[in-house]
């Protein structure tokens, strides 16, 4: 994130991903969609969180893309399905139809897992803040990026004080299942509790004051950030002029 | 041999931060040690390699003669019990009994030895007449004593306790003595880490001070609160009755009753 485009305004990456997005989905075919994964990979490796886009990449989009891949093409029946084996179908119409799917998920995932990973949710409320959204919406959106690692950092810290009093955590999935249960309990329950304390403290800061809130944090919109987000406004309109033209 | 041992420890978090550098320590059955210093000196690292929870970057964790790195976590947790800092991160039963005895039940011990186990385990902790009560229907500090007994009935060589004193009022500081004596008393080991100097100076006989990832001095407690270059490097205080005492020149005084007799 300290790397030049990391330090580039959130709104800059913001539209030059919403345009990512806007043109992987209304462009037809597939293969400008699938390279937008080798797209936002190099944009990664130049913002220094390559390794960190890869590994997320390849343990959660992938997955599913294969996932949706297989039930497309063998198992969900068309008018032009084979029977392979069983249940087990082979249909060319399944097969354009997961390409078509499956190509829009891995460019519109690229451009969100890049800009996410190279924007910190400081960033973004400070973003967000001077440009005048409601209090409530800045706190919903910084509360949400955030609620994953806190999740995680406490199922990890409940999973621990479980092991701790010898309890069996480690195993198969089975092992893993039933200590995940009795985990819930306690994780949902610092969770409420968590969210009460953030109302209380976020009350006792005048966060509903209309006063015009100031900062101590400064990020500054630099020429460069004017000169992205009028381009991608300008290759906006030339995308709309070619596809509705 | 001693029961619990750390050689030449050093631990790496993954992120890469070293908390521990050349770490030893050994700990013989039935004592009572208390590990104290500033925050971020590697205390509670130091516990948690002790449980197993976390493995040694170098060197070797022993319980028992056999080094933790052999071992999960649930099999090291078995002879070295830790409680943790906050209660809340343990306790899921609806009741306070069924959560002492979950452990037990977990490892299907007959029904019998859970009773009579969980009964003697909320004695000690004062928690016999609240065996239906809802966890969370008792205060913060009590339910702290929750998770001791959930950790003493499973009858661990060893137990750990990570600020016992924190947010406890006078007469839950005295159970907890109690508990640490009674503990010992059946010949094993407890171990807390504590920022409370009273409670070290009338119910530890042993210290280890730490800081900056290192073992600074491991000695009995009298003799750490009368040397000055330790406490300063460690940036720890003393007692109050110690600090007192000292405004009047007697030294080697750390409890009100020594005090007394050196007046």
């Amino acid at each position: 994130m300290n790397s030049a485009i990391g330090r580039l305004y959130p709104s800059s990456k913001f539209c030059f991903v919403l345009l990512a997005i806007i043109v992987s989905i209304f462009t037809p075919g597939h293969w400008l969609q699938y390279a937008m994964f080798p797209f936002f990979l190099f944009l990664s490796f130049c913002s220094g969180t390559g390794m960190k886009f890869f590994k997320a990449f390849i343990s959660s989009i992938a997955m599913i893309v294969v996932v949706i891949f297989l039930v497309q093409v063998f198992i969900v029946r068309y008018p032009d399905s084979q029977p392979i084996w069983g249940f087990i179908y082979l249909s060319q119409n399944g097969l354009e139809k997961s390409l078509g799917i499956t190509s829009k998920i891995v460019a519109s995932a690229s451009a969100i897992m890049w800009y996410f990973q190279v924007t910190t949710p400081k960033d973004m409320v400070y973003a967000m803040e001077r440009a005048n959204w409601p209090k409530k919406a800045t706190f919903v959106v910084m509360s949400t990026i955030q609620m994953v690692p806190q999740v995680m950092n406490q199922a990890k810290t409940i999973m621990d004080a479980q092991k701790s009093r010898g309890i069996e955590t480690e195993g198969g999935v089975w092992i893993r299942l039933k200590t995940f249960v009795p985990m819930l309990g306690p994780l949902i329950f610092s969770l409420i509790q968590q969210t009460e304390e953030h109302a209380l403290a976020l009350q006792s800061r005048a966060f509903l004051s209309s006063a015009k809130k100031t900062s101590l944090y400064r990020l500054d919109k630099h020429a460069i950030d004017w000169g992205i987000q009028v381009l991608c406004l300008i290759l906006f309109i030339a995308f709309l002029v070619w596809r509705i033209f | 041999m001693a029961y619990l041992e750390l050689c030449d420890v050093d631990f790496s978090y993954s992120n890469g931060f070293e908390a521990l550098h050349h770490v030893s320590m050994r700990f013989e059955m039935g004592e009572a040690v208390a590990i104290i210093g500033q925050n971020g000196a590697g205390k509670t690292t130091v516990v948690k390699l002790m449980n197993g929870l976390l493995k040694p970057s170098r060197g070797q964790v022993l319980v028992d003669g056999v080094t933790t790195k052999q071992q999960r976590t649930s099999q090291v947790a078995a002879k070295v019990g830790y409680v943790f800092q906050n209660p809340d991160d343990q306790i899921f039963q609806d009741t306070i009994g069924k959560e002492i005895a979950y452990g037990l039940v977990k490892k299907k011990v007959e029904k019998s030895a859970v009773k009579a186990k969980v009964a003697a385990a909320a004695r000690l902790c004062g928690l016999e007449d609240e065996m239906e009560t809802h966890p969370y229907d008792l205060p913060f500090s009590r339910r702290k004593f929750v998770t001791i007994a959930s950790a003493l009935v499973m009858d661990p060589k060893v137990l750990i306790l990570d600020e016992p004193t924190a947010g406890q009022d006078a007469p839950s500081t005295r159970l907890l003595a109690d508990i640490i004596q009674g503990v010992m008393a059946s010949g094993k080991t407890v171990i807390t880490i504590t920022h409370d100097m009273e409670f070290v100076t009338k119910e530890f006989s042993r210290g280890i001070v730490m800081a900056k990832k290192h073992v600074l001095m491991d000695a009995p407690i009298a003799e750490i609160f009368e040397n000055d270059e330790v406490l300063e490097e460690a940036h720890l205080k003393r007692p109050y009755i110690a600090q007192l005492a000292r405004s009047y020149g007697i030294r080697g005084v750390l409890t009100d009753e020594e005090l007394l007799r050196a007046m």
